[in-house]
C-alpha cells in the first residue's frame, strides 16, 4: 500500500513537471505559430491575388495601362495614402479599397474597382480581405528592402516620361523645348525648384502632379493671366495612364535651369518617344506568326500551357488585349517570362506587340480552357458486390442467433 | 519578584498552529485526521471506529462511491476501469470546454479566426483544442469498449437491464456530443463533414418530417450562421445537460445494484454482487482511491505525451468554411464512416437512416431479447459470434466508408492532389524552402536532375506516381495516361514568397498533348523543414 502510495504520488508530480516543461516553451510556441499563421496568410492572399485581382492589376501587380494602376509601387502605398487624405494605416485603406471598391477613378481606367466585400455584394469574405491585403502589403515590404532601386526614378521611366512629354501628352505644344523660354505656357526647365515653392506643404512632386491633373488649384505666381491665359488641358487624368503620369513627373524632375543637365535625363536625351495607351487592334496573322515562334514553344500551341502556364487567365481579364500587350512587353517578374517590348530591352516593337495582342486576345476564351474538361473526374464504379456480402453478412446475424438458441434449447 | 504560575490557556505558538492545521485538516478531509491519513498512505488497518466509513456519509465526493467492492469486481482484467476512464474524460472535456468558450464566438465571421487566435494568441490555446479533441476522440473509444466489455461479460443481464439501456444512450449522447462540436471550428473539413451529416436527417421517411428534421437541425436549408449557433448551444448546453442527467442515472444504478461479478464467481442466475462476505471486501479508502489517483495521473500524463510527442497530430484546422467550394474529398468523422460506408451500398434512407435506427434499437433492446440468463462464454457462442461478426462489420463498413475506398479521381488529379492537395501539405509541402529552388523541374529526368537531392526525390515520387496511376487506370480499362509526365515549375513570386505550379501532361488517344495544372503558394515562414 505504501508503494503504491508512493508510485502515485510520484505520477502526480511528473505530470506538474511535464506541465512546467510545457509553460516554458509555450511563448516560443506562440511565436512560431503566429509566424505560420502569416505564412498562411500571405499564400491563401497570393491565391486570391491570382484568381481575382490579376486579371486587371497584372500578373505581378504593376498595372496594366487602361485597366488598373499598379500595386506593386512605392506610389501604391504612403505616398497613395497622402494624395487621397487617408488618415489610416497602409492595411486599412487597402482592406477598405477592396472591400468597398473604388467608385472613382480620373477617367483613366476602363472600369472601376468593384466593391469585393461579401458585405457589399462581393465574392471575399472579410478574411480573405485581410489575407490579400497581407500579399500587397509583401510588395512593399519587398519594395522598402531595395530602397536604392526605387529612390531615384529608373532611366526606363525617365525616359518613357521623355517620350510623354513630346509625344501624346502634347506638353510641347504649349511649353516648348525645356530650356528654350517656353510656348504658350512656362519653360519646364527648373521646374523641380519652382514647385518646390508652388504651394506650401507638397513636395515638388507632389505640386507637379497636382498641376497636372487639377491645373487650377495653384498657379504660379509668376504667370499672370494676362501674359499666358490658362490653356493648361484638364484632362491629364483621364487621357495618361498611372505610369505615364509617373514617368513624366519623373522626367520633369530631372529638367534644371538651361535644360536637361543631370546624368539621367543626358542618358535619356537620344531616346525614341514611345506610344503610351495604344487603342486595341494589331495584325492578326503576324501576331499568330510571332505567337508561334516566340510564344508556342514555352505556352503551348494554342495557349493551353506547356511548361509555362496556361494563357487562360487572359480571358478572365476585362480586357485582354490590354492584359496581353502588358504582360508581353514588360514581362512577368519574377518568372520566366521575360519583357519582350524594346522599350524593356526586349525585341518587339510596337506593331509586334500589338499584333501578338490582338492574335491571343481574338481566340475564342474556351480553347485554352479545353483542359479543365479533360480533368473532369471519372465516376468510380460502386462497390456493389463487397457490399452485398457483408449485408448478407449481416442479415446472417440474427439468423445464427435464432440457430443457436434452437440449439440450446432442445 | 514571585513567580507566577502560568495559565493553562497561555500555550506557546508552535504547538498551538500544529493543533489549528490539524483541524483544519480534519476538517477538510472530512474527519480523517492526520494521523489517519497516515495510516491511509502506510496501508495501516484503521483506528476503532473505523473513521475512514464516517468519511463516506460525511463527504459528498465520498458518499457516491460504495465503502467497499467484492474483491472480484475491483480486478483490472474485469472492467479495465472504462466506465471511470469514460467520466474522466468527460470531465476533461468539460474543463478544456469551458477554457475554450471563453475564446469563441459561434459566428461565421468569428469562429474560425477564433480558432486560428487559439494556436497564435492563447497562451496553451492550442493545447487545450488539441486536449479537447484527444478527449473527445479518446471518450468515445472509451465508451465503445465499455459497451463490448458489458457485452462480453453479460452484464446486462438481470437486474442490469437498465443500466445498459442508459448506457446506450450515454453512448449515443456522446457520438452527438463529438459531431455538435465537429461544425465549430467552422472549416472547410468540418462545414462538409456536416453537410454530409445532417443531409442524412432530410433521409428520415415520410420525406416531410426528414425536411423539418433537418430545417430544425439546420435552421436554414444549408449549413450556415443559424447552424453553427445551434451547434454551439447543442455541444455547450443541451448536450453535456442531458449526458450528466443521464450519466447520474448510470451511475447511480451501479452503485445501487452492485458491479457485476465474473460469470465464474457465482452459478448461472445468481446475482451477488451486493452480498460481499467479509473476506472479500476491498475497501475503497484507501486502496481502490490510490489505484483510480494513478490511473488517473497516467491517464492525463497519456493524454499529454500523445500531444506532445506529436504522437497525435493534433486537432486539424483546414481552410475557411467555403459554401462554394466543394472539397475534392469529404469525409465523416471516423466514428461515422460506418455510416458513410453504408451509404456507398445503397440506397441513402434505408442505409444512412433505417438501418443505422434498427442498429441502435437492437442494442437498446438487447437485455430485453436476449432471454438467456447465463452470464458465460460458453452458455453464449451465439451471442458473441453476432458481435464479432457486428464489429467486424463496422470496421469494414468503417474502410469502405473512407475516401481511400471507391471514390477515385481522374488520374491526373490523383497525381496533383498527392502533389498539392487542397489541405494539408503534399510531397511539395514536405519540401523545405531551399528544397524548392527556382526552376523548370521534369520528373522523367529526375534521376539526373540538377534539383537538390529532396525535390530530386519528390520528382521521383511524382512519376511513380504517375505510372502506378496509368496502371490503375488501365487495369480498369481506361485510357489513363499514356506518355505521362509532369513538371514543377518554381517561381519566385514575391521575397519569400515562391509560386509552384503542378503540370501533368499525356497524350490522348488521338495522340494529342493534354495537361493539367495546379497551383499553389508557399511562403518560407511554412515551408516544411522551417
Amino acid at each position: 500500500m505504501l508503494r503504491q502510495s508512493v508510485l502515485t504520488l510520484l505520477a502526480l508530480l511528473a505530470l506538474a513537471a511535464l506541465l512546467a516543461a510545457l509553460a516554458w516553451r509555450e511563448p516560443a510556441r506562440m511565436a512560431s505559430s503566429e509566424a505560420a499563421l502569416a505564412a498562411a496568410s500571405l499564400e491563401n492572399g497570393a491565391s486570391l491575388y491570382r484568381s481575382h485581382c490579376a486579371g486587371c492589376h497584372g500578373v505581378a501587380g504593376r498595372g496594366i495601362p487602361g485597366l488598373a494602376p499598379a500595386l506593386n509601387h512605392p506610389d501604391s502605398f504612403q505616398r497613395r495614402l497622402d494624395e487621397v487624405g487617408y488618415p489610416g494605416a497602409p492595411r486599412s485603406y487597402i482592406e477598405a479599397a477592396i472591400a468597398a471598391g473604388r467608385p472613382v477613378n480620373q477617367g483613366q481606367y476602363s472600369a472601376l474597382m468593384p466593391a469585393w466585400s461579401e458585405a457589399y455584394g462581393g465574392a471575399l469574405r472579410p478574411d480573405e480581405i485581410q489575407d490579400l491585403a497581407s500579399f500587397i502589403l509583401h510588395w512593399e515590404a519587398a519594395l522598402a528592402a531595395a530602397p536604392a532601386a526605387s529612390a531615384a526614378a529608373p532611366p526606363a521611366a525617365i525616359q518613357r516620361g521623355k517620350a510623354v512629354y513630346y509625344g501624346p501628352a502634347g506638353c510641347l505644344g504649349c511649353h516648348g523645348e525645356p530650356g528654350s523660354g517656353g510656348v504658350s505656357g512656362p519653360d519646364m526647365a527648373g521646374i523641380a525648384r519652382r514647385a518646390a515653392q508652388q504651394a506650401p506643404g507638397l513636395t515638388a512632386e507632389q505640386a507637379i502632379r497636382q498641376s497636372l491633373l487639377a491645373p487650377g488649384a495653384s498657379i504660379a505666381a509668376g504667370c499672370r493671366s494676362a501674359v499666358c491665359p490658362d490653356l493648361m488641358p484638364r484632362d491629364y487624368g483621364a487621357r495618361l495612364s498611372q505610369a505615364d503620369l509617373d514617368a513624366l513627373i519623373a522626367y520633369l524632375l530631372t529638367l534644371e535651369e538651361g535644360g536637361p543637365a543631370t546624368p539621367a535625363a543626358a542618358a535619356v536625351a537620344a531616346a525614341t518617344p514611345a506610344s503610351t495607351l495604344r487603342p486595341p487592334g494589331g495584325d492578326r496573322e503576324l501576331g499568330e506568326r510571332l505567337y508561334e515562334q516566340e510564344c508556342a514553344p514555352c505556352h503551348g500551341p494554342r495557349g493551353e500551357g506547356a511548361w509555362a502556364g496556361s494563357l487562360a487567365p487572359v480571358f478572365e481579364s476585362v480586357d485582354p488585349w490590354q492584359y496581353v500587350r502588358a504582360a508581353v512587353e514588360q514581362g512577368v517578374p519574377g518568372t520566366a517570362m521575360p519583357a519582350w517590348g524594346q522599350r524593356y530591352g526586349g525585341r518587339l516593337d510596337d506593331r509586334q506587340l500589338d499584333a501578338i495582342a490582338a492574335a491571343i486576345a481574338g481566340w475564342p476564351a474556351e480553347q485554352t480552357r479545353g483542359q479543365a474538361a479533360a480533368a473532369a473526374s471519372s465516376p468510380a464504379p460502386t462497390p456493389a458486390r463487397a457490399g452485398l456480402l457483408w449485408l448478407a453478412l449481416l442479415l446472417a446475424g440474427p439468423v445464427l442467433l435464432a440457430v443457436s438458441r434452437r440449439v440450446r434449447t432442445r | 519578584m514571585h513567580h507566577r504560575p502560568e495559565p493553562a490557556t497561555h500555550r506557546r505558538i508552535g504547538p498551538a498552529l500544529a493543533a489549528g492545521w490539524d483541524r483544519l485538516i480534519t476538517r477538510l478531509c472530512a474527519g480523517l485526521t492526520p494521523a489517519d491519513l497516515r495510516d491511509l498512505a502506510r496501508g495501516d488497518p484503521p483506528r476503532q471506529p473505523n473513521p475512514r466509513l464516517r468519511v463516506h456519509d460525511e463527504s459528498f465526493w465520498l458518499h457516491i462511491r460504495p465503502v467497499y467492492y467484492h474483491e472480484a469486481a475491483t480486478r483490472f482484467s474485469h472492467t479495465f476501469r472504462l466506465g471511470l476512464l469514460s467520466t474522466y474524460l468527460f470531465a476533461v472535456e468539460i474543463i478544456t470546454g469551458l477554457l475554450l468558450m471563453i475564446f469563441y464566438a459561434p459566428t461565421p465571421q468569428r469562429a474560425y479566426g477564433d480558432v486560428l487566435q487559439l494556436a497564435s494568441r492563447v497562451p496553451f490555446g492550442q493545447l487545450l483544442r488539441d486536449l479537447h479533441r484527444l478527449a473527445a476522440e479518446a471518450m468515445i473509444i472509451a465508451v465503445v469498449l465499455h459497451m463490448l466489455r458489458t457485452f462480453l461479460t453479460g452484464s446486462y443481464k438481470p437486474p442490469r437491464q437498465f443500466t445498459w439501456v442508459s448506457g446506450v444512450v450515454l453512448l449515443l449522447l456522446t457520438l452527438l456530443l463529438s459531431f455538435s462540436g465537429y461544425l465549430l471550428p467552422y472549416d472547410q473539413l468540418a462545414y462538409w463533414a456536416v453537410t454530409i451529416g445532417s443531409s442524412m436527417a432530410d433521409k428520415i421517411p415520410p420525406a416531410a418530417l426528414g425536411h423539418a428534421v433537418k430545417l430544425l437541425l439546420l435552421g436554414a436549408p444549408s449549413v450556415g450562421p443559424a447552424t453553427l449557433l445551434r451547434f454551439y448551444l447543442l455541444h455547450v448546453l443541451l448536450l453535456p445537460l442531458l449526458l450528466l442527467l443521464v450519466f447520474f442515472v448510470h451511475y447511480y444504478k451501479v452503485v445501487h445494484v452492485g458491479i457485476s461479478l465474473p460469470a465464474s464467481e457465482e452459478d448461472v442466475g445468481q446475482d451477488t454482487a451486493r452480498r460481499v462476505p467479509a473476506a472479500r471486501r476491498r475497501y475503497y479508502l484507501p486502496e481502490l482511491a490510490t489505484g483510480e489517483a494513478a490511473l488517473l495521473a497516467a491517464a492525463t500524463a497519456a493524454l499529454l505525451a500523445l500531444i506532445l510527442l506529436n504522437i497525435y497530430p493534433g486537432a486539424p484546422l483546414e481552410h475557411h468554411a467555403n459554401p462554394l467550394k466543394t472539397p475534392t474529398h469529404t469525409e465523416a468523422p471516423w466514428y461515422f464512416l460506418w455510416v458513410q460506408g453504408l451509404l456507398k451500398l445503397g440506397d441513402a434512407t434505408l442505409m444512412g437512416v433505417l438501418l443505422p435506427l434498427a442498429l441502435v434499437l437492437a442494442l437498446l433492446l438487447l437485455p430485453y431479447l436476449d432471454r438467456n440468463p447465463s452470464r458465460r462464454a460458453a452458455d453464449r457462442r451465439g451471442a458473441i459470434y453476432i458481435a464479432m461478426i457486428l464489429s467486424a462489420a463496422l470496421v469494414t463498413l468503417t474502410w469502405m466508408g473512407s475516401a481511400q475506398y471507391g471514390v477515385r479521381l481522374a488520374p491526373a488529379e490523383q497525381v496533383a492532389q498527392l502533389t498539392l492537395p487542397e489541405e494539408g501539405a503534399g510531397l511539395v509541402g514536405a519540401l523545405s524552402w531551399q528544397d524548392l529552388p527556382p526552376g523548370d523541374w521534369d520528373t522523367r529526368t529526375y534521376a539526373v536532375s540538377s534539383a537538390p537531392p529532396a525535390l530530386r526525390q519528390t520528382l521521383g515520387q511524382i512519376q511513380q506516381a504517375l505510372v502506378q496511376e496509368h496502371a490503375r487506370a488501365q487495369a480498369a480499362g481506361e485510357p489513363g495516361l499514356p506518355g505521362g509526365y509532369a513538371k514543377l515549375a518554381i517561381e519566385q513570386w514575391q521575397p519569400g514568397l515562391r509560386k509552384v505550379t503542378l503540370r501533368v501532361f499525356w497524350q490522348d488517344q488521338a495522340g494529342v498533348w493534354q495537361t493539367f495544372e495546379r497551383v499553389s503558394f508557399v511562403a518560407e515562414a511554412a515551408a516544411g523543414g522551417s
